[in-house]
């Protein structure tokens, strides 16, 4: 075993010291720059930056960091601290199992796009100007998702078809592409380089097609698609150019098959498919987030009550006269009861209909209430113009919306003049906020935080891409406008181009195994995978490799230990915790994703904490077994803490309720086992919370 | 060729260790043929003086039933220990601790007081309690220390397997025997008995469901048990997913939830505390009020939890008394 000091530039030197029999110790300048040949059995302590850091260096290393700079360097504590936690890591690491080098070959170079958006386009068409095969699969009978779907694009109101038809004339303009329409995903196995994803293609009803329009005169059905209204068999300019039939609505009365030109079927079955991938983009782009839910709006509720999308279309169609509108913003937005988040792109959505409707009916009064509003970068002009053109900005949020009189009326305070008002409307605007596509990021294992994939998050982290292979592009990745979705789409083909660069790529993320001599087939571990990637095949517990995600909930779960996460075994982070923890020290059991960085913040910010705080890195909290705490108190530890990402922003899904189940437990154990049950606590941490760290170790310190 | 010979003895148990030697019914006939029982307190007239008299190592095996809890009793076993080639706990005292191990949650004294003074029929007005030495006009008399601590057999010897089980059944009884006459026994210091958990042969996991979700948790005594279902399907506490099987799966065939006499499997060394880990798994609430009321429900934790290992966990009592 070696351990790999770093003095960071002759800042920390280490006196020799002997660390036992096939340890040695070498102490380098500055590890983060150097290469190191460290074959893939290999185990080594790696002491210098934090693992945040340090780990994406080491990627093919059984590795325990030890983290000299942030915690014992910056905090100035003293240099027989790094030398226990050096030792300690040793006595980890001898019991450890090591992490398997799992190749992955990039057996498909070609690539499977989710959403025929103006994102999911682009992808498709950079990724064909590579020379790569591209499969797209859109949910909807035609292309251009929500761009198609608008009237004119923010700032300048540049019609929605001067943007998406060249996109979708130049993908169409490489023949390396297929596209399947009415298409959904029905499930995906498989790992990087080597997915396959099962679709299910709706039936379209119209099988061949010459663009007469006849069968939509005949029809009898209208529809109100979001505010325009359409027959039951429509057709949209984008792709492919057949009329198609909405079977939800459609009565099947056959008046369309008696005049149609080419060939109708109404009774035409689905389709169902497999296609295999190297990489996977998810470019699903926007959902609306559902306005009804905000029941003080009325919304289906009061006539007149729209969202936006309805009133662009309903405006630009001519259904729509309006001459006294009220935009409703952030109608379930940044609300405790509805979405938390700002969906950054309905500030301009509405500004950009506010323009629309000033242009087209010059009488018209609009008002535009507000809590905040949130015209970053240029889009502040365009509230100036709005502003100049005597639209009215409210700041308040209105309370409620009802009907008096035929008329409308919202009620809402102005924050501006301090008055209560009720404004008689005949039009009210709801102008909503965007959620995520949880369903399928779930069916993909994408590590979700507050609900969006992760990496949204950590961009900063400068590692774009998602877990194994799945890239997201454009709104999927966060609400986005046009010019941000497509900016978006490129980093995600570049990304897919760079993966496909190689022919296989190499990845020691630690899994959980399964010991079949010890393992009972109790279940235990199966419903308490956040990625459904345990299963029973053939009688025996089966862990699918390109599934886990290394969280170690069910490893932790085993009443046996037979699934045991590799590099953080029961009887590893036991010799850790005993090598580590003494007489009246506090251990630290914080989650990598949460309460870990707070301990690194607390060292930037010079937030002090009690040296006797023993701080060891968990792969989530929900990871910590009970035993460990034991191993702990029984060493003298005065106290123990789990930290752990707040409640919903666990990125295992549900590890720090599970860690909550076993503190609540574990406490009332202690309690009766003349412990004070106060000495094992799980706290909610953030990354940036070293103030909250520091103050929960003191506390505990007294 | 004289007989291999055999000790049996007991420290703190219940007797029913004794029970199942008497269980083997006609197998004891074999048992007599192949060895010869040199100690074996409650059934034949040895003494102590007996055993000290024997040369060392003459003992093939000693089976100690019992937690060792006085100072007599750990004077025995290390006597035995040094007469007999191999010492085998048996049953889940000597192994675990056992029932009489959930002492410790208290120590001398409180247990004392208990049962010297402030039990209903008892009365000690004058505080008398048990002396390890009273003077009488007829001479000094003596008792064994009675320990703070209920210890296994393990803690307090060195031992060679363990025969697991509240009391261990026959047929493991008899596999034992086997396996040391014919000498086929596996590497020291193990648990004479299958190494996975119970859940393997019982007959109830094949209705447990692909996801255990329970949302609250129900005792036996307050439900009648479908016969057929998993008891943690059900919401009732079973250790049988932590503890090791082999035992025939008596008590769930009985339609009773296993307490886990059998210990813990191997990896595991803290039964208790394991299974906790696993039970707040398969807890289904998100809601942190919610779960500190289902963490509440469960009366007497320690008693369900380490019913029989308390002395073998990590802490093995209450501390700071």
């Amino acid at each position: 075993m070696r351990v790999l000091v770093c003095t960071c530039k002759g800042k920390i030197q280490l006196p020799k010291k002997d660390l036992g029999p096939n340890v040695i110790l070498e102490q380098h300048d500055d590890l983060c720059k150097k290469k190191f040949q460290i074959k893939p059995d290999e185990k080594v302590v790696i002491a210098g930056c934090s693992p945040t850091v340090m780990e994406g260096l080491f990627p093919h290393a059984t590795a325990e960091y030890v983290n000299l700079h942030e915690h014992v360097v910056l905090p100035g504590h003293g240099i027989e601290k790094a030398w226990d936690l050096i030792t300690a890591a040793v006595a980890k690491l001898e019991h450890v199992t090591p992490v398997t080098t799992r190749v992955f070959p990039i057996k498909h170079k070609e690539v499977i796009v989710i959403g025929g958006g103006i994102a999911g386009i682009e992808v498709t068409s950079q990724l064909a100007r590579n020379g790569i095969t591209v499969t797209m699969i859109e949910q909807k009978p035609f292309l251009g998702g929500t761009v198609a779907q608008l009237d004119r694009l923010y700032p300048e109101g540049t019609p929605y078809g001067h943007t998406l038809m060249p996109q979708i004339g130049n993908m169409l303009q490489n023949d390396t592409s297929r596209i399947y329409t009415n298409a959904e995903v029905t499930g995906v196995t498989g790992t990087v380089g080597n997915y396959t994803v099962s679709l299910h293609t709706h039936p379209r009803g119209v099988i061949e097609c010459t663009n007469c329009g006849k069968c939509a005169d005949v029809c009898p059905v209208e529809v109100d698609d979001a505010g325009k209204m359409r027959k039951a068999i429509y057709y949209e300019p984008t792709y492919p150019d057949i009329y198609a039939i909405d079977f939800d609505t459609c009565t099947r009365c056959g008046e369309c098959v008696k005049v149609c030109e080419g060939k109708i079927s109404l009774d035409e079955k689905g389709i169902d498919k497999e296609i295999q991938a190297g990489a996977i983009v998810v470019a699903t782009g926007l959902a609306w987030y559902d306005v009804a839910r905000v029941e003080e709006y009325g919304y289906k509720r009061l006539d007149g009550v729209m969202t936006t999308l309805e009133f662009e279309r309903a405006v630009t169609s001519g259904r729509l006269n309006p001459k006294k509108i009220v935009f409703i913003y952030c109608a379930g937005s940044r609300d405790s009861k509805h979405l938390l988040y700002c969906s950054k792109i309905c500030c301009f959505l509405g500004l950009k209909e506010a323009k629309l409707v000033v242009d087209r009916f010059p009488d018209v009064q609009v008002y535009i209430a507000a809590m905040d509003m949130r015209s970053s970068g240029t889009f502040e002009y365009l509230y100036n113009t709005l502003r100049e053109r005597g639209v009215s900005f409210i700041k308040g949020k209105p309370s409620e919306v009802f009907q008096r009189n035929g008329n409308l009326v919202v009620r809402t305070e102005d924050l501006y003049t301090n008055e209560l008002l009720e404004i008689e409307a005949d039009t009210v605007v709801l102008s909503s906020g965007f959620t995520p596509d949880t369903q399928t990021f779930n069916k993909l294992g994408v590590r979700l935080e507050h609900d969006f994939p992760i990496l949204f998050e950590n961009a900063s982290l400068g590692n774009m891409e998602l877990p194994r292979g799945i890239f997201t592009a454009g709104a999927a990745t966060f609400p986005a406008g046009v010019r941000d979705a497509l900016i978006d789409a490129r980093k995600a083909a570049f990304s897919v181009v760079n993966l496909f660069h190689q022919d296989k790529i190499e990845m020691q993320q630690p899994n959980a195994v399964v010991n079949e001599d010890l393992c009972s087939v109790c279940r235990m571990c199966i419903g308490t995978c956040p990625y459904g990637a345990i299963s029973i095949v053939e009688d025996k517990i089966h862990v699918d490799e390109t599934l886990c995600m290394g969280c170690g909930i069910c490893a932790i779960t085993c009443p046996s230990y037979a699934s045991q996460l590799e590099g953080f075994n029961p009887a590893a982070l036991s010799s850790h915790i005993r090598a580590l923890v003494r007489q009246g020290d506090i251990l630290a059991l914080l989650c990598k994703w949460s309460a870990y960085n707070a301990t690194d913040r607390a060292a930037y910010d010079r937030v002090a904490y009690p040296q006797n705080v023993r701080i060891i890195r968990v792969p989530c909290s929900g990871a910590v077994d009970i035993s460990h705490v034991m191993d702990a108190l029984q060493n003298g530890a005065k106290g123990v803490l789990i930290g752990g990402c707040y409640p919903n922003a666990c990125h295992y899904a549900r590890g720090n309720f599970r860690a909550k189940a076993r503190e609540q437990i574990l406490r009332i154990n202690l309690d009766l086992l003349g412990f004070n049950k106060n000495s094992v606590r799980l706290e909610w941490i953030g990354k940036d919370e070293a103030r909250k760290f520091a103050s929960i170790v003191k506390e505990m310190n007294k | 060729m004289a007989k291999p010979l055999v000790a049996f003895y007991w420290c703190a148990s219940c007797g029913g260790c004794e029970e199942a030697v008497v269980d083997l019914a006609e197998d004891i006939l074999k048992v007599v043929d192949a060895v010869d029982i040199r100690l074996w307190p409650v059934a034949m007239d040895f003494k102590r003086a007996d055993v000290e008299a024997m040369e060392d190592k003459s003992i093939a095996v000693s089976f100690i039933n019992g937690a060792v809890r006085t100072e007599e009793q750990e004077e025995m076993v290390k006597l035995l220990r040094k007469k007999s080639q191999l010492v085998i706990p048996f049953g889940a005292c000597a192994h675990l601790g056992g029932i009489p191990g959930l002492a410790n949650i208290a120590n001398k004294k409180e247990i004392f007081e208990t049962a010297y003074k402030l039990t209903r029929s008892t009365q000690n007005p004058k505080g008398i309690y048990p002396q390890t030495t009273t003077d009488t006009p007829y001479g000094k008399l003596t008792l064994p220390e009675f320990f703070d601590t209920v210890k296994t057999l393990d803690q307090t010897i060195e031992v060679d397997y363990y025969l697991p089980g509240c009391a261990p059944p026959p047929e493991l009884i008899m596999q034992a025997v086997t396996a040391i006459l014919e000498g086929k026994l596996p590497p020291k210091g193990s648990v004479l008995t299958v190494d996975k958990a119970l859940c393997e042969t019982c007959e109830r996991n094949k209705s447990k469901p692909d996801t255990l979700a329970i949302k609250d948790i129900k005792r036996i005594s307050h439900v009648i048990a479908d016969p057929e279902k998993c008891f943690l399907a059900e919401g009732i506490i079973c250790l049988g997913p932590a503890t090791r099987g082999g035992c025939g799966e008596r008590c769930i065939n009985a339609n009773m939830p296993c307490r886990g006499c059998f210990g813990p499997t191997k990896e595991v060394k803290d039964m208790g505390a394991k299974f906790l880990s696993s039970l707040a798994s398969i807890i289904d609430v998100d809601d942190e009020k919610e779960i500190e009321k289902i963490a509440e429900s469960v009366i007497d934790p320690i008693g369900l939890f380490y019913m029989y290992s308390l002395p073998s966990s990590i802490l093995k009592r209450k501390q700071g008394v």
